[in-house]
């Protein structure tokens, strides 16, 4: 892919919370809940973004999208126009007219529908937003509810009226009623039963085929990345530890956290006999990291310079980057993907 | 040809929905309030009573301020179906009451004259008024013919009607209620607002602020505030004055209560997507963050109107709110601080059974309200 294809690039984006004490709010220490992550998403690329609850998968798509002030770095968006512009230096209103290109799919379909609002104006809330006129907002939130599968007929009721998949869809066409071409989908099957979670995934891959869309995809375990992502990066307490194409990182791991990771993921053959690679010890404080590689404690490859320099992440194998010291010589075991 | 044929009623009849009825929120509270046999009630009276007291004039069978000096201290005139010989009548009417001296007691008493009846009558003439301030009339609703005189509460020791001057003294307390609490509801939304929606320095300033104010005793604080209301005040100037003293106090726990709704709203997922789809946050706060808790605005505000009613009853009765010739429950109250009343001329009570009843009717209508308030709560 050339360098013209890059939608997203993102550069050294940090989101620090400081810790208060006291009545006089007291700064004593800092939470690294993202720290120095950079990456770019092509054209028409999923990125899936995984990690431990906590490790700042979700702070990081927020960052993204400025749902939350990071506290530095550069997040570069390829507008339609063709032009690069730095999300994080524009003023409110130009930022405002650039959410139609962008937009967020959210974990809980519950959470993030107004119970107040019937669907046709939550669908057609980021159209009118954008000025679109009353009588067109109409015909194109019902083009949207049947392009994701809902009941045109339905649309004056309110969110409670629907399933959790429902909504989800609900969700999804809010998402890109105004024809984003990126989106951040933060684990958007993970509140949904099982039977739902294949329908929705399905739907995503859909509509990203149909409109080009390129997603970052957010979720915690790589079964559900495995099948929609086209990259996937491993996130553990605020940093990228490995990023690669989803086939390679599977087949070869580079990082022990991934292999960890990987050997969690649930088989469906029980056949398949044989000891998980259980992590030992709780993931560590980003209030208090440990010294030199963030994931030593828990790593059973761990050497003496492990617990002194944090390695960086570096590229091991073309498209293929690990932040681990022996990332060249460790034999890590993969999943062969089906 | 054939399939074409077909009735196309048939067709359509697979294809409709049943007819589902899309209930808009204030029709869902409806619903549910109306369930609540004692708040509707409450609902109704209340109204009754705002319109009543607007209309005191009218309804009240003197004028508040006629004195009627052959009658000061008069018990409450007995509503007669039956007269002095046994004789059943329909319509209901009273006897002219005079007072003599007990030789025996030394004291005033008041005695019925049986002989004249005098029949109670709609619209009688009597003393002129204006209607809201605007439309000069002399009727009142209910009257007898002189020289008999309807006192259906007594009189106090001015000879006053009673229930005339209760009517216009609920209009003063329930209206300085409302306005207290108008005056209240500005400061404790704006002060709510700007801490929960900015947070920060802002929001600790507010907080300790209000609780400063929580911490100083009510009673004490509003004597303060009252005395520096100046004695040439006309009435209406000191109604605005203790209305504004009552809020200034009032504001504290609604900005509270404001503070936390915004802080929990701003966090919900829905108010991030309209953030993230462009909607300004103009849109945000009056769309999202607003009816997220007008109904919780709806009951606070319908709790606290007897507080401020009570307030404004609880300063006049002490000398410091309303003052005569201005006439309020509290005033009115004020009459009845001895002994002496409660033992002699008990009638002189009546205004707090009528604070008693405001206070009941507002807290049952707010109970019903927060139980109907969030229809999708339970959904």
């Amino acid at each position: 892919m050339s360098h013209d294809d890059i939608i997203l690039q993102v550069r050294n984006l940090r989101k620090y919370y400081p810790i208060e004490q006291g009545f006089t709010r007291r700064r004593v220490g800092q939470v690294k809940a993202v720290d120095d992550v950079s990456f770019n998403l092509h054209r028409g690329e999923v990125l899936g973004l995984v990690g431990e609850s906590g490790c700042g998968k979700t702070t990081l798509g927020r960052c993204i999208l400025r749902a939350i002030e990071p506290t530095s770095g550069e997040v570069h968006l390829t507008t339609r126009s063709g032009s690069m512009v730095n999300l994080l230096q524009l003023n409110k209103k130009d930022l405002r007219a650039l959410r139609r290109e962008m937009n967020m799919v959210f974990q809980d379909p519950f959470s993030s529908l107004s119970p107040r609002m019937t669907v046709l104006e939550i669908i057609g809330e980021p159209l009118r937003a954008q000025g679109v006129a009353a009588a067109e907002v109409e015909s194109r939130v019902k083009d949207m509810a049947e392009r994701v599968g809902l009941n045109p007929g339905h649309l004056n009721r309110y969110p409670n009226a629907f399933s959790g998949g429902q909504r989800q869809r609900i969700v999804i066409a809010r998402a890109l009623a105004t024809g984003p071409t990126f989106i951040v989908a933060d684990e958007p099957v993970s509140a949904l039963d099982v039977s739902i979670q294949a329908q929705i995934l399905n739907l995503l891959q859909d509509l990203q085929e149909e409109f080009n869309l390129s997603y970052v995809f957010i979720a915690h375990d790589l079964s559900v990345v495995e099948h929609i992502a086209d990259r996937v990066a491993v996130m553990y307490i605020g940093r990228i530890v490995e990023l690669s194409t989803t086939e390679d990182l599977y087949l070869n791991p580079r990082h022990p956290y991934t292999e960890a990771l990987l050997s969690s993921v649930p088989k469906p053959d029980p056949r398949l006999v044989e000891d998980p690679m259980i992590l030992t010890g709780e993931i560590a404080n980003p209030a208090n990291p440990p010294s030199g590689c963030y994931f030593h404690p828990r790593c059973k490859y761990a050497q003496d310079i492990c617990r002194q320099v944090r390695p960086e992440l570096k590229e091991v194998t073309p498209g293929h980057s690990s932040a681990c010291h022996f990332a060249a010589e460790l034999e890590l075991k993969g999943v062969p993907s089906e | 040809m054939e399939i074409n044929s077909m009735p196309q009623s048939a067709v359509v009849n697979l294809k409709t929905e049943p007819a589902y009825e899309i209930l808009s929120q204030r029709q869902l509270i409806w619903r549910k309030f109306k369930r609540h046999r004692v708040a509707l009630l409450s609902f109704y009276a209340l109204i009754a009573l705002y319109a009543i007291v607007l209309l005191a004039e009218f309804f009240a069978p003197h004028g508040a301020f006629e004195r009627h000096s052959s009658h000061l201290l008069s018990p409450p005139t007995t509503i007669r179906f039956v007269d002095a010989e046994g004789v059943f009548h329909l319509r209901p009417f009273i006897y002219r009451m005079d007072n003599e001296l007990n030789r025996q007691t030394f004291q005033r008493e008041y005695v019925e004259d049986t002989s004249e009846k005098f029949f109670l009558k709609f619209f009688v003439e009597g003393e002129p008024y204006k209607l809201l301030g605007f439309i000069d009339s002399n009727i009142h609703l209910i009257g007898v013919d002189e020289p008999g005189i309807f006192l259906p509460f007594g009189t106090d020791a001015l000879g006053r009607d009673i229930l005339s001057r209760l009517l216009l003294g609920s209009r003063t307390s329930l209206f300085v209620g409302l306005l207290g609490l108008a005056i209240g509801f500005v400061l404790g939304l704006f002060f709510g607002g700007i801490s929960g929606y900015y947070g920060g320095s802002i929001d600790l300033f507010v907080q300790r602020l209000t609780e400063f104010l929580q911490s100083l005793p009510t009673l004490p604080l509003w004597m303060a505030l009252a005395a520096l209301v100046p004695a040439e005040w006309t009435p209406i100037q000191v109604y605005f004055g203790i209305s504004s003293v009552l809020a200034i106090i009032g504001w504290t726990s609604l900005a509270r209560v404001i503070r936390g709704k915004l802080i929990s709203l701003r966090e919900e997922d829905y108010v991030m997507a309209a953030h993230l789809s462009g909607v300004s946050e103009r849109a945000i706060i009056t769309r999202h963050l607003l009816p997220g808790f007008t109904s919780y605005l709806i009951v606070y505000l319908t709790l606290a109107v007897p507080q401020m009613i009570l307030g404004e009853t609880a300063l006049s009765y002490l000398g410091l709110g309303i003052r005569a010739p201005a006439v309020s429950l509290g005033t009115l109250l004020q009459d009845a601080q001895n002994v002496q009343t409660v033992t002699l001329s008990p009638w002189l009570l009546i205004p707090g059974g009528m604070v008693i009843l405001i206070v009941v009717a507002f807290n049952f209508l707010g109970d019903g309200l927060r139980d109907a308030a969030d229809p999708y709560r339970h959904s």
